[in-house]
């Protein structure tokens, strides 16, 4: 027998194997409950970014928050330098 | 008839590209996908450092070492900010997210270029460059308190001091705390000092007495009262400074030293401010392993920013 002839054979042994009516409903409720209990990020960055882009005062702030800290890391490297 | 939808959930937003390069320029453009000239922009900061460095090994204006500080500290991140904002405003709305677009390639690339910052900073400040802050008059009229000056550390490293260099080096009688002097005499040399005049191998420093009204833009006061006195321009080995013989309680004693020669690696100094400084007529003449560097800039001057650059030789 050749090798082709037994591949085919066994491929049409497994096409007949019954499956049961509800193993569509099976695996998609398993996802489900796979995805369900995966857990969630406490921050999810990108919604964030959407709600500060919606609020200008809170662009504001941030904008703000990060000139000081810039001229914090400016300070710093002017600090260790000359340091007196 | 099905649109077609893009996906807008990474657009690149302007404001955050602001927000980035403010905290670090490069930042924003790493954001909106221009990895190399963000990574650029960041490690762009040390160019001052690196003209600092040139300047003091060529002898270049100070005018030059502080534009290059105000380009890389100022001008290098308005770029960075305006540039990262306008790619961001045209980058297209179905972005999709670079390798590098993850949040924890931001905070590394901002630990690294900070980090290696003060690093340099350090490295700088030990081996080549050090700041100090003047606290006291003995080299006025030069130097005065608060003026702020940098040290060349690699001006002695292969050459010994010359006469008329302005040097700093550690107080022998406490060597927490640092002295800057003029150097009047080197090893093998002798020294004197009679009725406020220096004499080196037994020849006078030539001087000239300055105009009156030498020193009206840089008066400073001493225990209350405005020092006073003859300003002169003394010549030292082709150095022309300017002292001060200042009137008052402390001028006798200063006016005489004793002739003495000076020792193997060792160089004798006195302050420019001739009747109040404490210097080798006290403690005696300084080694040359004491001494840190040379003095070349005044970086901010107290008083008169006309004075601003290069310190007398």
């Amino acid at each position: 027998m050749k090798s082709d002839e037994v591949y085919e054979t066994w491929k049409k042994s497994r096409s007949e194997i019954e499956v049961g009516s509800g193993l569509t409903d099976e695996v998609m409720r398993r996802v489900r409950r796979y995805e369900s209990g995966r857990r969630r990020p406490l921050i999810d960055a990108h919604e964030l970014i959407e709600r500060i882009s919606r609020h200008r005062p809170a662009r504001a702030a941030v904008i703000a928050a990060a000139a000081l800290t810039g001229a914090a890391r400016i300070w710093l490297v002017v600090y260790a330098f000359f340091g007196c | 008839m099905a649109e077609a939808t893009i996906n807008t959930k990474y657009r690149r937003r302007p404001w955050l590209a602001v927000v980035l390069s403010l905290v670090m320029a490069g930042l924003g453009h790493i954001y909106v996908g221009r990895l190399v000239r963000g990574l650029l922009l960041a490690f762009l900061c040390f160019i001052p450092l690196v003209v600092v460095h040139v300047a003091l090994a060529t002898g270049i204006d100070a005018r030059v070492v502080t534009a290059a500080a105000l380009v890389g500290t100022v001008v290098i991140p308005i770029i960075a900010i305006g540039d990262s904002y306008r790619i961001a405003k045209h980058t297209r709305p179905d972005y999709e997210l670079k390798e590098y677009n993850r949040w924890y390639v931001y905070v590394l690339l901002l630990l690294v270029q900070t980090g290696g910052s003060i690093q340099t900073a350090f490295s700088t400040r030990t081996n080549y460059i050090q700041a100090f802050r003047v606290p006291a008059a003995s080299m006025y009229p030069g130097i005065i308190p608060g003026d702020r000056i940098l040290a060349d550390k690699t001006t002695y490293k292969n050459a010994a001091p010359k006469r008329g260099d302005v040097i700093v080096f550690l107080n022998p009688d406490d060597r927490r705390t640092n002295y800057i002097k003029r150097v009047v005499a080197l090893p093998g040399d002798t020294v004197e000092v009679r009725d406020n005049v220096v004499f080196v191998n037994d020849k006078p420093l030539e001087r000239t007495k300055a105009p009156t009204g030498a020193l009206d833009r840089i008066r400073i006061k001493l225990d209350g009262k405005t020092i006073e006195g003859d300003v002169f321009e003394e010549t030292n080995n082709g150095a022309r400074y300017r002292i001060i013989l200042a009137s008052g309680s402390d001028a006798e004693s200063a006016a005489d030293f004793a002739r003495m020669t000076v020792p193997k690696n060792h160089c004798f100094v006195l302050g420019d401010n001739r009747n109040h400084s404490i210097d080798s007529r006290s403690f005696g003449p300084v080694a040359f392993g004491d001494i840190k560097g040379k003095i070349k800039y005044l970086y901010f001057p107290a008083r008169d920013w006309s004075r601003f650059g290069r310190i007398d030789r």
